[in-house]
């Protein structure tokens, strides 16, 4: 049982391919009654190291210490403001960091 | 690196490594990184391959732990004291302060107390120095061509709006 094209994405087909021990083709079954409960705002997931919805500021250890901010949808570092642009949280839904400001995720 | 509508894409999947100080692309294993490492207002911020340099290195203070700023009494890193209106007097001959005209230009001119246009504070969440009569605008430079002409603006908190007071 293959995720096709080993793409982790929403509505993606669902194949059968040939064994190549790709992430793609590994799986976990937890029995229904066993699932543990959704996280919820405010527990520290430790595998992404982040509390769930808890604002917080990334601070570079550049030594002026500027903070991660926006300008426009640009991430730059800049002197700490008190601006929402200034605030980031870990959504738990989607897996991405937002920002406070516009409710958009980091993006590469 | 930009912030864009959520999609859950590998490419806005990071994780947080307290240990290294790192935000770590789930994928490619890139890190967030200061571009070129320049310590600069409004440098861009990229993904780059892992050096273990400074660049790289950041703290993650949640909100609500955080310091607060400074809301009141002198502000080191700016030389001046929070909120407390002042006025930029000349040490030419005649002492003439700046005044914030029709909430743009900035003039030599008379001193006069009661006049607000020349009075400006620093202001706490920006730590820009905001004019005490249109209190959503700052100084700023004006940079055209050779000329860095100072002027008041929308505060922004950009590099060209900060300025520190070193006294005599």
């Amino acid at each position: 049982m293959t995720i096709q094209g080993d793409i982790d994405q929403e509505n993606r087909n669902i194949v059968v391919e040939n064994k190549n021990g790709k992430l793609g083709q590994t799986w976990d079954i937890i029995y229904a009654d066993e699932m543990p409960p959704e996280p919820k705002k405010g527990d520290l997931n430790a595998d992404w190291g982040m509390v769930i919805e808890e604002p917080f500021h990334v601070i570079s250890n550049l030594p002026a210490g500027r903070y991660l901010d926006l300008i426009g949808r640009n991430m730059v570092i800049k002197t700490r403001n008190g601006f929402s642009s200034q605030e980031w949280y870990f959504h738990w839904k989607s897996r991405t960091i937002r920002s406070k400001k516009n409710n958009q995720s980091w993006d590469i | 690196m930009q912030v864009y509508n959520t999609n859950s894409g590998w490419f806005q999947l990071f994780k947080w490594d307290k240990e290294s100080g790192t935000f770590v692309n789930v994928k490619n294993n890139k890190v967030l990184d200061v571009a070129g490492g320049r310590d600069q207002e409004a440098n861009n911020v990229q993904v780059w391959k892992k050096n273990g340099s400074k660049a790289q290195s950041w703290k993650l203070t949640y909100t609500k732990d955080a310091a607060k700023i400074q809301t009141k009494g002198l502000n080191k890193n700016f030389g001046l004291d929070i909120e407390r209106p002042f006025f930029i007097v000349s040490k030419m001959w005649m002492e003439r302060t700046v005044e914030c005209v029709g909430a743009s230009n900035l003039v030599l001119k008379t001193l006069r107390k009661n006049n607000k246009g020349q009075q400006f504070f620093l202001d706490d969440k920006t730590q820009t120095i905001v004019s005490n009569q249109w209190k959503d605008r700052s100084i700023t430079i004006q940079s055209q061509g050779r000329s860095n002409n100072l002027y008041m603006t929308t505060t922004n908190a950009r590099w060209f709006q900060l300025f520190r007071w070193q006294g005599d």
